[in-house]
C-alpha cells in the first residue's frame, strides 16, 4: 500500500480516498461524495460526475452550499458546456448572492452561453435590484452576441437607476458603433448634472467619431 | 510625490477617477482588479488606494483584506467606492479594512477632497 505510486499528480488526496477511487463507483456514491466533509473528495466527485446524464442538476444544487474556492471552481468548470434552458433560472439567482465567487462563476457561465442569456436578458433588465441589472450589464459588456449593443442602448435609455446607466455607458464605450450617436444625446438629457455620465458620454462620442474617421 | 492606485474593472471608471484626483504631485497608477493591484502594489510606494467593491477575480472586499494583511501595504489608507447604498455594504467595508466609503455616482468635489486629506494625513506620518 505505501509503495503505490500516484497515477495523476494531485496533491492531499488521502491515501484511503485514492485506493477508494481506483474502484469504480456508482453514481449515487459519487453524488454522495459531492456532501463529502472532505473537499479532495467533493472535488473529485465533479470531475468524476462531469458528463453523466443530469450531472448538471446535481451540480447545480450543490453549488449555494459549497465553501471551497476550488470545488466551486470545479462545478462552475464541469457546468461551462451543454448548460440547458431549464438550467438558467438557478444560474441567474446566484446574481443575487453574496458570495463573490459564485456571481462571478455565473456572470462568466452567462458570457460563455449567450443563447440561454439572450432568452432572460429581458427579465433581468426588469428586475427589481439595481444590482443585478448591473451584473446583467457585465455579462453584455463580454457576451458575444448581435443584440449586445441594443440590448445596452435599452439599458441606457430607459434605465431610471444612475449607476445601471453608467455601467451601460462604460460597456457601449467599448463597443458602441455609429447607432450609439443618435441615443446619446436622449441619455444625456436624462442625467443633465451627473458628471460621470456626461464624461462617458463624451468618450463614446470621440471614440465613435475617431473610429469613422 | 504621493502615489495613488485606483482600483476598478472599469476603463472608463479609472480614467474619471484619475481625471478628478490627478495633480502635479501625484502619481495615478491603475489596476482592473484586486489580483493586478496587489501585484503593482507589492514593491511599490503606493500612499492610497482608491478601490471599487465589485471586480472580477478579487473583489474589492478581498483587495482590502489582504492590503491589511500584508506588512508592507497594511498602513496604506484605502477609499472604498461601491454602487451599493445599504448600511450593511458600508458595514463591511469597514470591517474588511477600509478607511472610507463612498457610493456611486461620486461627487466630485467630496472625492477630491477625501483624497486630499487622506493623502495630507499620510504625509503627516
Amino acid at each position: 500500500m505505501g509503495l503505490k505510486k500516484k497515477v495523476e499528480p494531485v496533491a492531499n488526496i488521502s491515501e484511503d480516498f485514492e485506493e477508494k477511487r481506483e474502484h469504480p463507483r456508482t453514481t449515487e456514491q459519487l453524488v454522495s461524495d459531492l456532501n463529502s466533509d472532505d473537499c479532495d473528495v467533493r472535488r473529485w466527485a465533479v470531475r468524476d460526475l462531469s458528463g453523466q446524464k443530469d450531472a448538471h442538476d446535481v451540480f447545480l444544487s450543490r453549488l449555494p452550499h459549497e465553501d471551497d474556492p476550488t470545488v466551486i471552481e470545479a462545478l462552475f468548470s464541469a457546468l461551462e458546456h451543454d448548460i440547458s434552458e431549464s438550467h438558467a433560472s438557478q444560474v441567474l439567482t446566484m446574481l443575487k448572492s453574496e458570495h463573490v465567487q459564485l456571481r462571478n462563476g455565473a456572470i462568466e457561465l452567462m458570457q460563455q452561453n449567450p443563447d440561454i442569456f439572450a432568452a432572460n436578458v429581458n427579465m433581468l433588465m426588469h428586475d427589481d435590484d439595481p444590482d443585478t441589472r448591473i451584473f446583467c450589464v457585465d455579462i453584455i459588456g463580454a457576451v458575444a452576441h448581435i443584440e449586445a449593443v441594443n440590448w445596452l442602448h435599452q439599458f441606457a435609455l430607459n434605465d431610471d437607476n444612475e449607476n445601471v446607466v453608467g455601467t451601460a455607458l462604460d460597456k457601449l464605450a467599448e463597443i458602441a458603433d455609429v447607432s450609439t450617436l443618435e441615443i446619446l444625446q436622449t441619455v444625456e438629457s436624462r442625467f443633465p448634472n451627473h458628471s460621470y455620465i456626461q464624461f462617458v458620454i463624451s468618450l463614446i462620442r470621440n471614440q465613435v467619431r475617431g473610429g469613422d474617421e | 510625490m504621493k502615489t495613488v492606485m485606483i482600483v476598478d474593472d472599469a476603463s472608463t471608471v479609472r480614467m474619471f477617477h484619475k481625471m478628478l484626483v490627478s495633480t502635479p504631485d501625484r502619481i495615478i497608477e491603475e489596476a482592473e482588479n484586486g489580483v493586478e493591484a496587489l501585484e503593482k502594489a507589492i514593491g511599490t510606494q503606493v500612499d492610497l488606494f482608491l478601490v471599487d467593491v465589485n471586480m472580477p477575480k478579487m473583489d474589492g472586499y478581498r483587495l482590502c483584506k489582504e492590503i491589511r494583511r500584508n506588512d508592507a501595504l497594511r498602513a496604506v489608507p484605502i477609499i472604498m467606492i461601491s454602487t451599493e447604498s445599504a448600511n450593511q455594504d458600508a458595514e463591511r467595508a469597514y470591517q474588511c479594512g477600509a478607511n472610507y466609503y463612498m457610493t456611486k455616482p461620486v461627487d466630485a468635489d467630496m472625492l477630491k477632497s477625501v483624497v486630499s486629506a487622506v493623502i495630507g494625513e499620510s504625509a503627516n506620518e
